[in-house]
């Protein structure tokens, strides 16, 4: 997949970058775990100072799109473990699932909070 | 296109071997690629020849140490001459320029797997083995020399010898050379600038990369094998080495003296192996997978 840049737009290129990147992410054509280009090929491919690109990367990383490693580079996160909003959304429908079994199963409140309870502990 | 063909495209100037190559993996035969591979034949061509030209000539001159009669000797030179040439035209390079305001770039990052087939990646650490084996054996006193004996039981004459030191020291050179031009030219390959504005430019610069990387590679896996094996040829004579105390007490110097033909047969056959290498090495193919990163586009 390319990322393209359009020097003369009043937007600047690392948010162009950040943009493109982070709507690959979304969709799905940038999996979790994908690696991104080091900074240095992608300012040379882009004709851009490695600033420009670094930055874009520093905002990819503040947003929780990408993360930087020493050895493996940047990659791309898996965002549903670290945007807590979409955390939260995921245990609600996981606690509201655990509910509609409980009472499926005629299971008190107490008892259903005891075995939540036990499954935390483990 | 026949492997012939294939050869010509990638050495010579054929521009009907050139178009086929560019049909091949997909690329039109438009006058700018044919022109671009056309040029990069060129400067290839022209700068192995100079590499070449340019051991043979510092051989010439003494400046390389071993006598030209070392077994592979004159074989490893040509391929030395020809890995330098191959790494200096990667140096020489043009790269390819943005036009206009957009520019685009690849969101893969280049790395020489991308370019190189497995074992293009592995068997140039081959060259390793010569490295480090050569210092070894330049180490610890090796009897040298013919001993003459003549007693009331009779008389004997047997000889000693062991690798001459120059052509370890130029094997070690040679290996150590060979392992630096081929990740530094792996290196230049994968770290020029490639910008995907122009697609069918991106297609061709991409196809030449895999090309000297191929070509490289297998010069670099090849001059290993052959210094290695020229090693093996060698290792006879040492192995052969006999010693005497007194005109009936003689023996060899080294425990595997019953096995100095094959040394020679490995090491035969590695030189075989590594003509062989060097000569599939310079047939075209390129990673298509590589070519299709240059189309697919940014959402």
């Amino acid at each position: 997949m390319r990322v393209t840049v359009d020097t003369a737009s009043p937007i600047p290129a690392y948010e162009q970058i950040r943009a493109q990147v982070t709507a690959l992410a979304d969709n799905g054509v940038l999996p979790a775990g994908t690696r991104l280009p080091p900074i240095r090929q992608l300012a040379a491919d882009l004709g851009l100072a490695p600033g420009t690109v670094a930055k874009a990367y520093a905002l990819l990383e503040k947003a929780g799109v990408a993360s930087t490693h020493r050895r493996r580079g940047t990659l791309i996160t898996d965002r549903g473990v670290l945007e807590p909003a979409q955390q939260l959304s995921e245990l609600r429908r996981a606690a509201a699932a655990f509910a509609r079994s409980a009472r499926l199963l005629d299971i008190d409140r107490t008892t259903a909070q005891e075995a939540i309870d036990a499954a935390l502990d483990t | 296109m026949n492997r012939i063909e294939a050869f010509e495209a990638s050495v010579h100037g054929s521009q009907r071997a050139q178009n086929l190559l560019l049909r091949r993996y997909g690329i039109a035969p438009t006058e700018k690629n044919v022109t671009a591979l056309s040029a990069y034949a060129a400067r290839v061509r022209r700068t192995r020849w100079w590499g070449v030209a340019g051991v043979l000539i510092a051989s010439g001159l003494g400046w390389l140490g071993p006598s030209a009669d070392a077994a592979g000797w004159n074989l490893s030179l040509l391929l030395a001459g020809y890995l330098i040439g191959s790494g200096v035209a990667e140096f020489a390079s043009p790269t390819l320029q943005h036009s206009g305001s957009m520019h685009a770039a690849s969101l893969s990052p280049r790395a020489p797997a991308s370019l190189l087939p497995s074992w293009a990646r592995i068997l140039p650490w081959l060259s390793l083995v010569p490295c480090l084996a050569a210092p070894v054996l330049l180490v610890g006193d090796h009897p040298v020399g013919v001993t003459r004996f003549k007693d009331s039981s009779g008389s004997v004459r047997t000889s000693a010898a062991w690798f001459p030191p120059s052509v370890l020291i130029g094997t070690a050179m040679f290996a150590l050379a060979a392992l630096l031009v081929w990740r530094v030219t792996l290196r230049a390959l994968t770290a020029r600038p490639l910008p995907l504005d122009r697609v069918e430019a991106a297609r061709v610069d991409i196809l030449t990369r895999a090309l000297s990387a191929r070509a490289v590679s297998g010069a670099a896996a090849a001059l290993g094998l052959l210094l290695l094996g020229g090693l093996g040829f060698l290792s006879a004579e040492p192995l052969m080495s006999q010693v005497c105390t007194v005109v009936t007490d003689c023996h060899y110097v080294y425990a595997w003296h019953h096995k100095y033909s094959l040394f020679q047969d490995v090491g035969g056959l590695m030189v075989v192996a590594a003509v062989l290498l060097f000569w599939f090495s310079r047939l075209p193919r390129v990673n298509r997978a590589l070519l299709r990163t240059t189309t697919l586009a940014s959402s």
